[in-house]
């Protein structure tokens, strides 16, 4: 998993929780990198399940909502360091179809080694749209949080909703469809 | 208070390792970097390299193709060479007569040495077949297979291409290098390749070369034919009549020549024929112009040369025929022939009007007793020639 990942992660519970926490939760894990992370380098993805499993423990916050909330702090990054992927794009529904064909191919071209998730899109009906989500990550929440945050930059008036389709590969769909009133 | 240091020690401690970490990564990377940047580099040379090859080659394919002069085209294939397979000192010769002729740059070869053209080379016009192989002669100063090609004394490597026409080696061509070990077995399949374009189109120009030359010369003797004669009789007219220079013809029967295709057959005819053209040929000087006029009749032109001088010459060339010995069926021989000679004058208008008249000279020199020259003069002459043909 890429060094980024860690940093931002520990950047997030810096902010939200407190240095203290990130320090704290970095002893508990006693983790083989020591939590030594840099954004060029790649880690055991375990170091992450880790981290994220004991910072629910500490906080007693359920690890799906820890995921969405991690997700929704990238999408921010995401915003700021990659700026040209959001070039001319008005709304989620037209950005998160360009994640895999477009969003990706660039990620690869930066990071060869990146394993990255597949995503599905499907317009069942205007306005509304499927985005299956495919990893051996499992984190679908993340996914969800990282959709959260595009809806809200584009101030739209979208739900989510989750759905697993299989469990040995985890397969997860969303539906994205204007809010019930 | 001291656990905000601690913190904050912790923390930098952390960051110094990351760095560490990272500095190793980015090391790493810009290593892999390198070494590809390198990879990709060597690979644009090699394109760049072999599409230059290309370029030329493409290039002259289409000059050779367009190129008709022997030349032209062998200094051209210098050229290509000199940027293609890197080298000190070439030569291109051609088979002449079975004979390798160096070509190019004039008519003697670039070498420092005693010239291929008196040199007996390894190769002959008919003894190779394809596919062919460059001939690589390491240290070619000592090797006695290089001396023939007059190699120069510091030149290390000689190579030697054929040049390979469809049937036939119609030359070769000599590359010579200080280096030692100069052509690899790629530069010498290169330097063949375009040996081979080369060869084309010196087939087609010598090919070209004989026909124009055919054209032009009578088949038997290799003298001028009479259409030639007349094209060349007309220019040195004009050129006469325009700087006011003399200029004489001259008109040569062979005396009695049925009797000799009758006795002695057709065959020794052409024999005495070509004898004769000999002799006229060697007593040219480099402007006078020779031709068969037809069967035993022969022609000159002498710009420059009154009818005096045309005199003397014609006398010449009837001893020197009186001279020749020819022998058939076991018993010796003799021709004679007879001359008219005359010059222009101020009134002619063509060529024509000078042969006419040596013509009728050489009508006279017949009804005379023939073996003899006979110069135009204006009446008493035309009266003695129509004496005779009443007579005759």
């Amino acid at each position: 998993m890429k060094g980024m990942v860690f940093t931002e992660f520990m950047e997030l519970v810096d902010e939200k929780l407190s240095p203290e926490t990130t320090e704290s939760l970095l002893e508990m894990s006693d983790l083989p990198s020591g939590g030594v992370y840099t954004s060029v380098g790649n880690y055991d993805p375990q170091e992450m399940v880790t981290l994220v499993t004991n910072l629910s423990g500490m906080t007693g916050t359920p690890v799906p909502d820890l995921l969405k909330i991690f997700g929704r702090h990238l999408f921010k990054r995401f915003l700021v360091s990659f700026p040209e992927f959001f070039e001319g794009i008005t709304s989620s529904l037209e950005f998160l179809p360009r994640v895999d064909g477009y969003v990706h191919v660039e990620v690869r071209k930066l990071y060869p080694d990146a394993e990255l998730p597949a995503f599905t899109c499907d317009v069942p009906e205007p306005g509304s749209m499927t985005m299956t989500y495919e990893s051996k990550r499992h984190l679908a929440p993340l996914a969800e949080g990282l959709i959260l945050a595009c809806i809200d930059h584009y101030g739209e008036s979208l739900e989510v909703s989750s759905e697993t389709m299989a469990t040995d590969p985890p397969v997860t769909r969303f539906l994205i469809a204007p809010k019930q009133s | 208070m001291e656990k905000k240091v601690e913190l904050l020690q912790k923390r930098l401690d952390r960051e110094r390792l990351a760095r560490k970490q990272a500095e190793i990564i980015i090391e790493e990377k810009s290593r892999e970097l390198y070494y590809k940047n390198q990879e990709l580099e060597r690979a644009v040379k090699a394109e760049n390299l072999a599409r230059k090859e290309a370029d030329i080659l493409h290039e002259a394919l289409e000059f050779f193709t367009a190129k008709l002069d022997i030349d032209e085209i062998a200094s051209h294939l210098k050229s290509i060479l000199m940027q293609l397979v890197p080298h000190d000192h070439s030569a291109v010769y051609l088979f002449e007569g079975g004979v390798l002729v160096p070509c190019g740059q004039g008519k003697e070869p670039d070498t420092g040495g005693d010239g291929a053209a008196a040199c007996k080379p390894t190769i002959s016009p008919n003894g190779v077949s394809p596919p062919v192989q460059p001939i690589i002669i390491p240290n070619a100063s000592n090797d006695p297979e290089a001396k023939p090609w007059g190699v120069h004394l510091d030149s290390q490597t000689l190579m030697v291409v054929h040049l390979f026409a469809p049937g036939r080696v119609v030359g070769c061509l000599t590359l010579e290098s200080r280096e030692a070990d100069a052509f690899s077995p790629a530069a010498a399949k290169l330097a063949q390749a375009i040996a081979n374009e080369a060869s084309i189109a010196f087939e087609n120009s010598l090919l070209y070369r004989e026909v124009e030359r055919l054209s032009v010369l009578d088949a038997l003797t290799g003298i001028n034919n009479r259409r030639q004669f007349d094209l060349l009789a007309d220019r040195e007219f004009q050129r006469a009549v325009r700087h006011q220079l003399s200029l004489s013809a001259i008109m040569m029967d062979l005396d009695h020549f049925k009797l000799v295709n009758d006795t002695h057959g057709h065959s020794v005819g052409d024999k005495v024929l070509v004898a004769v053209a000999d002799v006229c040929r060697r007593a040219l000087r480099t402007e006078d112009i020779l031709a068969r006029y037809g069967g035993e009749e022969f022609c000159f032109v002498l710009p420059q040369t009154d009818v005096n001088g045309a005199y003397a010459f014609a006398e010449r060339i009837r001893k020197d025929v009186e001279g020749l010995r020819f022998e058939a069926g076991g018993r010796g021989f003799t021709v004679t022939a007879s001359f008219g000679v005359s010059e222009r004058l101020a009134e002619d208008d063509s060529p024509g009007s000078i042969l006419e008249r040596s013509d009728q000279a050489l009508y006279a020199a017949k009804g005379g007793g023939r073996n003899r020259v006979v110069m135009w003069k204006p009446r008493e002459l035309r009266d003695e020639a129509l004496t005779h043909a009443e007579s005759g």
